[in-house]
């Protein structure tokens, strides 16, 4: 059977796992900036 | 010069490069063990063949080519090895020489699955848009997040090969 012998163990999955939430908070807080921006410009237009 | 300039910067998607980079990295995985995989069992290896050209032609079509169905396409075949991933790691597929066996995680496949569900994640927006919706000026946090995609996704997809290869055996 294929198999992987060195499994996955739980500190694999937080170096895995930790970068992605890092990413994902980062994109987060610039959609937030942008729509703050987009929404100040809309009133600027007004 | 500029007209030509200008319309390529604003055809830029944080979602799209992202889930472009996730699809070359599964490619590159799923690549990567169909040796060992038909050796095993041919159809399997026809399986990651299939599925790895799929995803490299997604991921241009992704960057030439972008309407909701190459969206919903790459999303149904991320989709696929996600489940078959989960069946064989829980219960075990019902066929193959391995049948009703349970599976063994390893990086790779968890790495796969990761750059599967993020594709999935990043391009549903898309499948409901016109193609230039979603696409627009990209600022500096989304430089660093497409770069930061890239640079994980490239990474990550070594560790996971170079681990599994030196550890990976036929039982």
């Amino acid at each position: 059977m294929f198999a992987h012998a060195s499994g996955f163990n739980w500190d694999e999955a937080l170096m895995v796992f930790a970068p992605i939430i890092a990413i994902c908070g980062l994109w987060a807080v610039a959609q937030r900036r942008v729509a703050r921006k987009d929404a100040a410009d809309a009133g600027d237009r007004r | 010069m500029t007209a030509a300039i200008t319309p390529a910067r604003r055809d830029v998607s944080v979602r799209v490069l992202v889930a472009v980079a996730c699809l070359v990295g599964a490619q590159f995985l799923h690549w990567s063990v169909i040796d060992a995989h038909a050796r095993e069992w041919a159809a399997a290896g026809a399986f990651f063949f299939t599925l790895a050209l799929a995803e490299g032609v997604l991921a241009a079509l992704l960057l030439v080519h972008l309407r909701p169905w190459v969206a919903a396409t790459a999303i149904a075949v991320s989709a696929v090895p996600v489940l078959i991933w989960t069946w064989d790691r829980t219960i075990g597929l019902p066929f193959g020489p391995t049948a009703g066996i349970r599976g063994t995680i390893g990086r790779s496949d968890v790495l796969s699955v990761v750059f599967e569900v993020t594709t999935i994640v990043a391009l549903l927006p898309f499948v409901r848009r016109r193609s230039g919706d979603g696409r627009g000026r990209v600022g500096l946090a989304g430089r660093i997040v497409i770069v930061a995609s890239c640079v994980y996704v490239a990474g990550f997809s070594y560790w996971a090969i170079f681990g599994d290869l030196a550890s990976t055996h036929i039982r």
